[in-house]
């Protein structure tokens, strides 16, 4: 009987789906459109247009700066990526513990770095870094192990590096806090059951806690990257909008941004949109099968 | 022997969380340093002790912009932009979650690729949108919209999928209670820390939002809290004191928002989601 | 509780909401609203004048002007709204708005960054010809001012209040220490003159132990470098690098490498810190950065009326004559309110009493020569110990060619600058920089040849 009744039901499904869908239609299908439409689209001025085609893809395909930017994008992302996730597993595995005090400070507390707004950052990240005066140099010299000031605003890699550690810095709490609710949807039973089993406390994390937490890594994977391969604030207030040095900090979306924005292309900015759109959503798919699949 | 070697773990335990812990605080903590110096002070260097300025700084604020009252329109979009968030969210969650309906992968695909589309050229379309239902210079662009939140979709489905066995909803339409009846009662409360997760998130997005509200809303009286915070820096000026002062007013009641909800975060865990 | 009726009943509302925007949007591309009817070409008094006006503007500035508007125009009120361009807000949002055919706002501002970009959409409504006749009425200003915003058919498109020549700023003080002398002629001799200038940079790191410099970045002579050109940057749709380029790459290496410049960047946070410090010599900026930038800074104290100004400072002869900056405005295409724009923008742009109250209340360097003629000769500028800042730019703004300026300049400098940064820091050679610089010109202009 209980069979029956689920059955039947399932088409009322339609109806719980049908505001989003509604409101998704009215507000967010017609940008979507409109913004494939603009990538066949070169600009003659601010407002004149004129129709190419696929023209814009085709440049994008044989510009290196496009493959730079994907790889750019990528390796910031990886570079905040895998730490983030271990600092918010162990965190939220930790932090969930009740033996463990003052866990609610703690959270509030490792979530602060998400409020700041990246602008801010970006000045006081100027002053730490600055080449002559910047605390970080001074601090270096102070210990011996520079003996002259570095310019590290023109250094590649640290600039990199220093992006994907302020994505850090700014997600782990996040994402940690996300697990956690994703580990208060696991019953406390099966913990006491693999307990009274006799096992030790890695072999529970290992063969009941991160199993049963597929759906939130699930989430976590691919929000982050759908999120972060949109990442475009942080190197552009650490680098003034330049994307420098020599394009190291030029992600998708920057590249994009100042595309669009700076050089008024918006026909080739949009064609970036949707050259990143195919890139997320074959990644979104892997990841869907990778972590996804039912056991 | 073996319990001194736990001890010390836990003590090294409790340094890294304390040492994470600082991480985390100090350039928030140099941020409200930083608006009670003055422009000067804040280019020169790094300070730890708070400055003489904080009045000087509120007074270029107060020169320049209204922040009160760019403190009541964010409040104005976010706190409904939040509630619609949160209660459609769940509605198409549930829908996705407890109901195998026909063509279900593939609407949740449809709202996944929704997200994919980076916001900033999606705005163009927007606006254009807007213009031609005539929504320019009004909070409903900046309201509404918000019923379709894909990131807190995707998330309280998993949230329910996990954590809400059938037969609960089972027992419940055994007992004759209707469908409506079964999501307000049972599937809202139960799926609470997910939905309070989300909507600290989704607050903190709307509130620290700057370019949809500057580029849709044209009076300034209308402006946001962070459009005004971009407007008490000059042209050829910049007052890194009173922004950050600005920056620190609008940083409060995201504060408030998440420990006040993070108390009933915690008492969700505590309860443990599903006992039955 | 939230019932099932309501459930119920959002969505139908939604579903309206859904229909009736696919009916608007169905109705597609409604009729371009009407060109405004021409301003009546009889003389009104100002107050004859009525009604709101909207205007827009990424400089606060013009939040002072309007009140001083609106005392002239008794029954015109203006809805003012400062949209600053951080993060180019303020083009976006001019952007998105007009692309999608607004009338509002009816008069907007434009920097000489992008003006000339907001002049070739056709953003602006051309003045020059009836009922507006700018032509006669530009006859009193620095020619630069309309001229350079005249579009592709030679039509005046929109005014400015103000010229921006530049200048050099100069601390007294350390000129006393390395010269021997702080009198602006003697400075002059050194600084007008870029190869003067590199040897004034030496000895002031000889004199002082390299503790001072000559200049705070070597990005601060960016803008006359700029200015120092006697051919657009693209002719015949080819790139043209000029002679002055190359020569400020490799005078900005030696000046980084022998510590003539402090190593900071212009308009980052310890930029302005080292104004404040007493730590460099010169700083090479325009009109209104004395005013904007350098006091403030240099001064705080001093420019809150706090205390005197203490007159270390000097203005000398940059290198080259230049120009920078500069805010204009003009009346949208599209506004069905072009008769009351226009007064705003005339009134800003040439109204002799309102340039001349403005120019008193802030220092600012006026366009109007009568206004210019008027107030030079009783200026004293305490800030510069007395000097008469003023007189010197009224001779160089005449002095200020912008006919080679081009829509795309300011990207093209930018990634002009980005390679100097490389090469200065020594990150990569002097050829592989202009070889990157042609790469970046080709993102910003796909279709011109760079080689």
């Amino acid at each position: 009987m209980a069979r029956g009744l689920i059955k039947n039901r399932d088409n009322k499904g339609y109806l719980f789906i049908l505001p989003y869908f509604l409101a998704m239609l009215t507000f967010q299908l017609y940008p979507i459109f409109y913004t494939f439409y603009l990538s066949m689209l070169k600009p003659v001025t601010l407002i004149k247009m004129e129709f190419v085609g696929f023209d814009n893809y085709a440049r994008l395909l044989t510009n290196p700066l496009f493959y730079t930017a994907i790889g750019n994008t990528w390796f910031i992302w990886l570079m905040n990526y895998v730490p983030q996730l271990i600092f918010a597993l162990l965190l939220a595995v930790i932090l969930t513990n009740p033996k463990i005090r003052a866990r609610e400070t703690f959270r509030t507390l490792f979530f602060l770095p998400n409020l700041v707004t990246a602008a801010s950052i970006g000045v006081l990240f100027a002053v730490f870094l600055d080449f002559k005066n910047g605390a970080f140099n001074h601090i270096l010299i102070e210990l011996g192990i520079f003996s002259e000031p570095y310019e590290w605003i023109q250094d590649k890699m640290a600039m990199r590096m220093a992006v994907s550690l302020i994505q850090w810095w700014q997600w782990f709490g996040y994402t940690m806090i996300i697990f956690m609710a994703g580990l208060s949807a696991i019953s406390g039973d099966l913990y006491e059951a693999a307990n009274i089993d006799g096992a030790s406390s890695s072999q529970v994390f290992f063969k009941v806690t991160l199993p049963l937490l597929k759906p939130t890594m699930l989430y976590v994977m691919v929000t982050s990257l759908i999120g972060g391969l949109q990442i475009f604030d942080i190197p552009r207030v650490i680098t003034n909008g330049r994307g420098g040095p020599d394009n190291a900090l030029t992600t998708m979306v920057l590249y994009l941004y100042n595309q669009g924005f700076k050089n008024f292309n918006l026909g080739y900015a949009s064609a970036l949109a949707y050259a990143l759109f195919v890139m997320i959503i074959i990644f979104s798919a892997i990841s869907f099968k990778v972590i996804g699949k039912r056991d | 022997m073996i319990q001194n070697k736990s001890k010390v773990s836990v003590y090294l335990m409790y340094l890294f969380l304390i040492l994470l812990a600082v991480i985390c605080i100090i350039p928030f903590y140099m941020m409200i340093i930083n608006s009670t110096r003055s422009n000067v002070e804040i280019s020169q260097g790094v300070y730890l002790t708070p400055g003489d300025q904080l009045k000087a700084n509120y007074e270029i604020i107060l020169k320049k912009v209204n922040i009160w009252r760019g403190f009541l329109s964010s409040v104005i979009i976010a706190v409904p932009a939040v509630l619609l968030s949160a209660f459609f969210s769940t509605l198409t969650a549930y829908g996705f979650a407890k109901f195998h309906f026909k063509g279900k992968e593939i609407f949740f695909w449809v709202i996944l690729g929704t997200m994919m589309i980076p916001q900033q050229l999606g705005l163009i379309g927007y606006y254009d949108l807007c213009v031609k239902l005539g929504l320019i210079d009004s909070y409903v662009p900046l309201i509404l919209p918000n019923i379709a939140n894909a990131s807190m979709v995707f998330f309280i489905r998993s949230y329910i999928e996990s954590s809400i066995p059938d037969s609960l909803i089972e027992a419940g339409l055994i007992d004759g209670a209707g469908e409506f009846y079964i999501f307000n009662r049972l599937i809202l409360p139960l799926a609470m820390p997910a939905i309070g997760t989300m909507s600290i998130f989704t607050f903190i997005y709307k509130w620290n939002d700057l370019i949809n509200p500057m580029v849709l809303l044209n009076s300034s009286e209308k402006f946001t809290l962070p459009v005004v915070i971009s407007n008490i820096r000059g042209l050829y000026e910049t007052n890194f004191g009173a922004i950050y002062l600005g920056v620190a007013i609008s940083v409060v009641p995201i504060l408030l928002v998440v420990i006040i909800f993070s108390k009933s975060l915690i008492s969700g865990l505590t309860i443990g989601a599903v006992k039955e | 509780m939230i019932s099932k009726k309501r459930i119920i009943s959002s969505t139908l509302l939604l579903l309206v909401a859904a229909l009736v925007s696919f009916t608007v949007i169905g109705c597609k591309k409604e009729e371009a609203p009407k060109a405004a009817e021409a301003p009546a070409a009889k003389e009104m008094s100002r107050a004859d004048y009525s009604g709101n006006v909207v205007v827009w503007s990424f400089t606060d500035e013009l939040k002072d002007m309007m009140p001083m508007f609106e005392a002239e125009y008794p029954n015109v009120k203006v809805e003012f709204t400062v949209i600053p361009n951080q993060d180019e807000v303020y083009l976006n949002k001019i952007n998105t708005t007009l692309r999608s055919r607004s009338a509002t706002p009816d008069a907007f501002t434009g920097e000489a960054a992008f003006y000339k970009q907001f002049i070739d959409a056709g953003y602006w409504e051309p003045i020059s010809d009836a009922p507006y006749n700018a032509e006669e009425l530009v006859k009193d200003l620095v020619p630069y001012v309309p001229n350079s915003s005249r579009n592709a058919d030679g039509k005046i498109t929109a005014l400015s209040w103000q010229a921006t020549p530049g200048a050099l700023f100069y601390r007294r003080g350390i000129a006393k220490e390395v010269l021997g002398t702080d009198d602006p002629a003697e400075v002059s001799k050194w600084t007008s003159d870029l190869n003067k200038f590199y040897e004034l940079g030496e000895k002031v790191k000889e004199t002082t132990n390299g503790e001072k410099y000559l200049l705070a970045g070597y990005s601060d002579m960016s803008q006359f470098i700029f200015n120092l050109r006697d051919s657009p940057y693209v002719v015949d749709n080819k790139l043209v690098i000029p002679e002055g380029l190359l020569d400020y790459m490799k005078i900005a290496k030696d000046m980084r490498d022998n510590g003539i410049e402090s190593g900071t960047t212009t308009w980052q946070p310890p930029w302005f810190s080292s104004m404040a410090d007493g730590s460099v010599m010169c700083y090479i900026l325009p009109t209104w950065g004395l005013h904007y930038v350098l006091k403030p800074n240099a001064e705080p104290e001093a420019n809150n009326g706090e205390k005197e100004f203490e007159g270390d400072w000097g203005m000398a002869v940059p290198p080259a004559s230049y120009s920078w900056g500069g805010t204009w405005i003009g009346i949208n295409a599209l506004s069905e309110k072009k008769d009351l724009a226009w007064q705003v923008v005339k009134y800003l742009g040439r109204d002799e009493d309102f340039q001349e109250k403005w120019s008193k209340k802030t220092g600012d360097f006026v366009a109007n020569t009568k206004v210019q003629d008027k107030i030079t000769p009783t200026f004293s500028e305490p800030f510069l110990g007395g000097q008469n800042h003023y007189e010197y730019f009224v001779g160089e703004a005449k002095k200020i060619d912008v006919s080679h300026r081009g829509p795309w300049d300011f990207q093209i400098e930018n990634a002009w600058g980005d390679q100097v940064a490389l090469y200065a820091s020594g990150n990569k050679s002097f050829d592989q920089a202009v070889a990157d610089f042609k790469k970046a010109v080709q993102e910003i202009l796909p279709d011109v040849e760079v080689d």
